[in-house]
């Protein structure tokens, strides 16, 4: 073929297999999709393909009596001795669990994702690696709403050896829908009568990269019992937990440190909602889809991302 | 020691290939580092100057000091640290920073007049060396754009917005798009994107009306010119849109203007007319924002295209807090003394003609128009000397300006990047400076004075009896 022919015709060609790319995409939303008034327009629900096929066949699940769990960050240094004003101080020390953060919040704001990678930065996803764990009257700019069906996080880097990782978040339901208070024959008529407790199995999903380049899906299931349920900011209303890969504080190896995390997701299951069933009992149909985990950080600290 | 420096004349082209690397870099826009470029700048008037040292004539320096010495006021008053916090409209530059405005435009505006002591410029490589590095960043431009959002996002995804650390984008995706910044895509709005496909296509002035006669040169140029408009295509945007129809329009002006002798002076009325136009809508926007007759802001108010051209247009929001600033809350200090505008927040227009205000006084931006006024009119004697360059070079560099200009009297977004606070104002950007290069070598060769006609009819007859 002519040469210049061939060269111009280079340009369209690459033009074209550039066209296919739309990696940004994933991180536009239409409108005030995620911001709105209407608890119903703010679920996020969005899968990655890929996780959502690991996700399918996960290589393995972890319960309460395989790894452990923190749910107090007061308790996280038994793993994480960074946490401690002193991390060279013995038992007998008096500073020995003398955590350098007072709470969550400035954990957070030390331990966010996206000061690492700019890559943490894009979608709505980001909302959870900004180091904001309370509302504080934020509202839907700091949280991320989902529903029984989750949502996952593909990220574009992957980390090195990860031994854990946290979620902080709150339960709350529809403070739109009109339902019996909890124990009552009447109507609540503003949020905090709206006030209740719910339990459910929480899961959060790590999706790892193995040597063929294979997405593999690690389940963390957590119950979570009576929980605060309620749409008010209260800090009591916060729900830390922390899922510790490394050996347990006893001596006793966990044997399980995961390398090559590109992803990771949330969902629950297993409902058991007082709101839910006291107006199921009165005829007042409730959807679980009125129900809701807000999830405000998502901590992996401890690991380089590359 | 002037005549061993003399000697160093021969090696002047080795200087001019260096001023070549300089200004395709510059054109590149290689990380918009302002201060490099004027490092550069000041480096290469230096080596210029070292190497024709024996061909500077005063004569020479004095055609460009009518526009070297505005240029000095404003670059000076820009530099003064009293100005400096000013820029922290966005940014705060500190005079370390802002030193490097005198020390990189002067130097490359002077630089304009030293190339033409050296017989090995030509105008042709500057202008394929400028066009070749702007089409290699609109290609690079494009293709990341491509990969991020595919062809033709800012239709097929109009009104959606991205998502960055928790919150959506203050424009949505149609306004911006990914540029190269050194040595990472950054997102920035759709105005700096489409500044270099634009760019590009102002040579269509030699492909559609004075084309070139070099065959090589003319589709050299066609693809720079296809390339600017495949870039403005494939991300349609209203910007693109109507800059690249005012760039024809540029172009047609120019050909009629040069062409025809007898509609010379009616556009030239025209331009006048069209200044007194906006001078007229300035004073009335004043007024009304002033409220200083309240039966003509009422009028206004009450005239439905009246009220979108002077009160709800996003543009007449941005320019009426700078007006009333400048004409009525501080009118003598902002004159002399920038401190009127230390504690005044306000959005930039966008605009170097308001925008210069708050950063050099009224007296700078002044002297920023004074300066180019004096450049334009360079081009008058320029295109006139039919020995120098070809008319079709000439008309390029022209296009190339007077674009520029108008984009910038209109659309030079400060702060440009979406996420990122990516602060450029013009006096710091590589293009005006390129421009500044433009117009004193226009001038410059303008001004050179071609042999008188006793002379010439000398020389013929010298040939003839030969």
């Amino acid at each position: 073929m002519n040469k210049k022919l061939r060269y111009l015709l280079l340009l369209p060609i690459v033009g074209v297999l550039a066209s296919c790319g739309g990696f940004s995409l994933d991180y536009i939303v239409d409108g005030d999709r995620y911001l709105s008034s209407d608890f119903n327009n703010n679920y996020y629900t969005s899968w990655n393909a890929e996780l959502a096929e690991s996700n399918k066949n996960p290589i393995k699940t972890f319960n309460e009596d395989d790894i452990y769990f923190i749910e107090k960050l007061d308790d996280a240094y038994l793993f994480d001795r960074n946490l401690l004003t002193n991390p060279d101080a013995k038992p007998e020390d008096p500073d020995y669990h003398k955590l350098k953060y007072l709470d969550v919040e400035e954990y957070g704001e030390v331990y966010k994702l996206n000061s690492l990678s700019d890559c943490f930065n894009y979608g709505v996803q980001s909302k959870l690696f900004d180091g904001i764990s309370y509302c504080r009257g934020r509202y839907q700019r700091v949280r991320v709403q989902t529903n029984r069906k989750g949502f996952s996080v593909r990220l574009s880097k992957e980390s090195d050896a990860l031994d854990y990782f946290g979620i902080h978040f709150k339960a709350t339901t529809n403070n739109q829908i009109k339902c019996y208070k909890v124990g009552s024959e009447e109507y609540a008529t503003k949020d905090t009568e709206l006030f209740h407790t719910s339990t459910f199995d929480l899961t959060v999903s790590i999706y790892c990269k193995n040597d063929n380049n294979e997405i593999a899906c690690y389940n963390f299931i957590k119950h979570i019992e009576f929980i605060n349920t309620t749409n008010n900011g209260s800090e009591s209303n916060y729900k830390f937990v922390s899922f510790q890969l490394k050996d347990l504080p006893d001596g006793t190896p966990a044997g399980l440190t995961l390398r090559r995390c590109v992803g990771f997701s949330v969902q629950f299951n297993n409902l058991e909602d007082e709101l839910i069933s006291w107006n199921k009992e009165k005829g007042v149909s409730i959807s679980e889809d009125d129900y809701a985990l807000f999830i405000y950080e998502v901590f992996i600290p401890n690991t380089y991302w590359h | 020691m002037l005549d061993k420096l003399a000697k160093l004349h021969k090696f002047a082209p080795a200087i001019t290939f260096l001023a070549m690397e300089i200004f395709a870099l510059m054109a590149f826009s290689f990380g918009d580092s302002y201060i490099l470029y004027g490092a550069l700048s000041l480096a290469l008037m230096l080596l210029l100057v070292l190497f024709n040292i024996r061909q500077i004539k005063v004569d020479g320096i004095s055609t460009i000091a009518f526009f070297l010495f505005p240029l000095f006021l404003f670059t000076l008053l820009v530099a003064l640290g009293i100005y400096s916090k000013a820029h922290l409209i966005v940014k705060d530059f500190n005079i370390a920073e802002l030193i490097f405005v005198p020390l990189g435009l002067l130097p490359i505006a002077f630089s304009g007049y030293l190339v033409t002591l050296d017989k090995s410029f030509k105008i042709q490589t500057f202008l394929i060396v400028i066009y070749s590095a702007l089409a290699a960043l609109t290609l690079v431009n494009i293709i990341v754009n491509l990969v991020n959002f595919g062809a033709f996002y800012t239709v097929l995804y109009k009104g959606y917005h991205m998502y960055y650390r928790g919150e959506p984008s203050s424009v949505p995706i149609e306004e911006m798009a990914y540029t190269l910044q050194g040595l990472k895509f950054v997102e920035v709005k759709m105005s700096q994107y489409v500044v270099n496909p634009l760019l590009l296509l102002t040579s269509s002035i030699a492909l559609l009306f004075i084309p070139f006669k070099n065959k090589k040169m003319f589709f050299l140029f066609l693809g720079y010119s296809l390339l600017g408009v495949i870039g403005l295509i494939l991300f349609p945007s209203m910007i693109g849109g109507i800059f690249a129809i005012i760039i024809l329009l540029i172009d047609a002006l120019i050909y009629l203007a040069y062409k025809v002798k007898a509609t010379r002076k009616p556009l030239i009325i025209i331009l006048f007319v069209l200044l007194g136009l906006l001078a007229l809508a300035l004073f009335a926007f004043i007024l009304n924002y002033q409220s200083i007759s309240s039966g003509f802001a009422n009028f206004i108010e009450n005239n439905s295209l009246l009220n979108r051209i002077f009160n709800t247009n996003r543009y007449a929001q941005k320019y009426s807090p700078l007006i009333t600033n400048i004409f009525f809350d501080n009118f003598l200090g902002s004159w002399g003394s920038h401190s009127a505008f230390q504690d005044v927040l306000y959005q930039l227009t966008g605009s170097f003609i308001f925008d210069n205000v708050p950063t050099s006084g009224v007296i700078g931006a002044l002297a920023f128009i004074v300066m180019l006024f004096v450049g334009f009119k360079g081009f008058k004697s320029y295109l006139s000397k039919e020995k120098e360059d070809s008319l079709s070079y000439k008309v390029v560099l022209l296009a190339f300006t007077s674009f520029f200009v108008i984009f910038s009297a209109t659309l030079f977004e400060r702060e440009y990047g979406v996420f990122n606070n990516i602060v450029r104002p013009i006096y710091m950007s590589p293009l005006f400076m390129i421009m500044l290069f433009m117009f004193t070598y226009v001038i410059t060769k303008g001004k050179m004075s071609e042999p008188k006609k006793e002379e010439q009819k000398e020389e013929n007859k010298d040939e003839q009896e030969a």
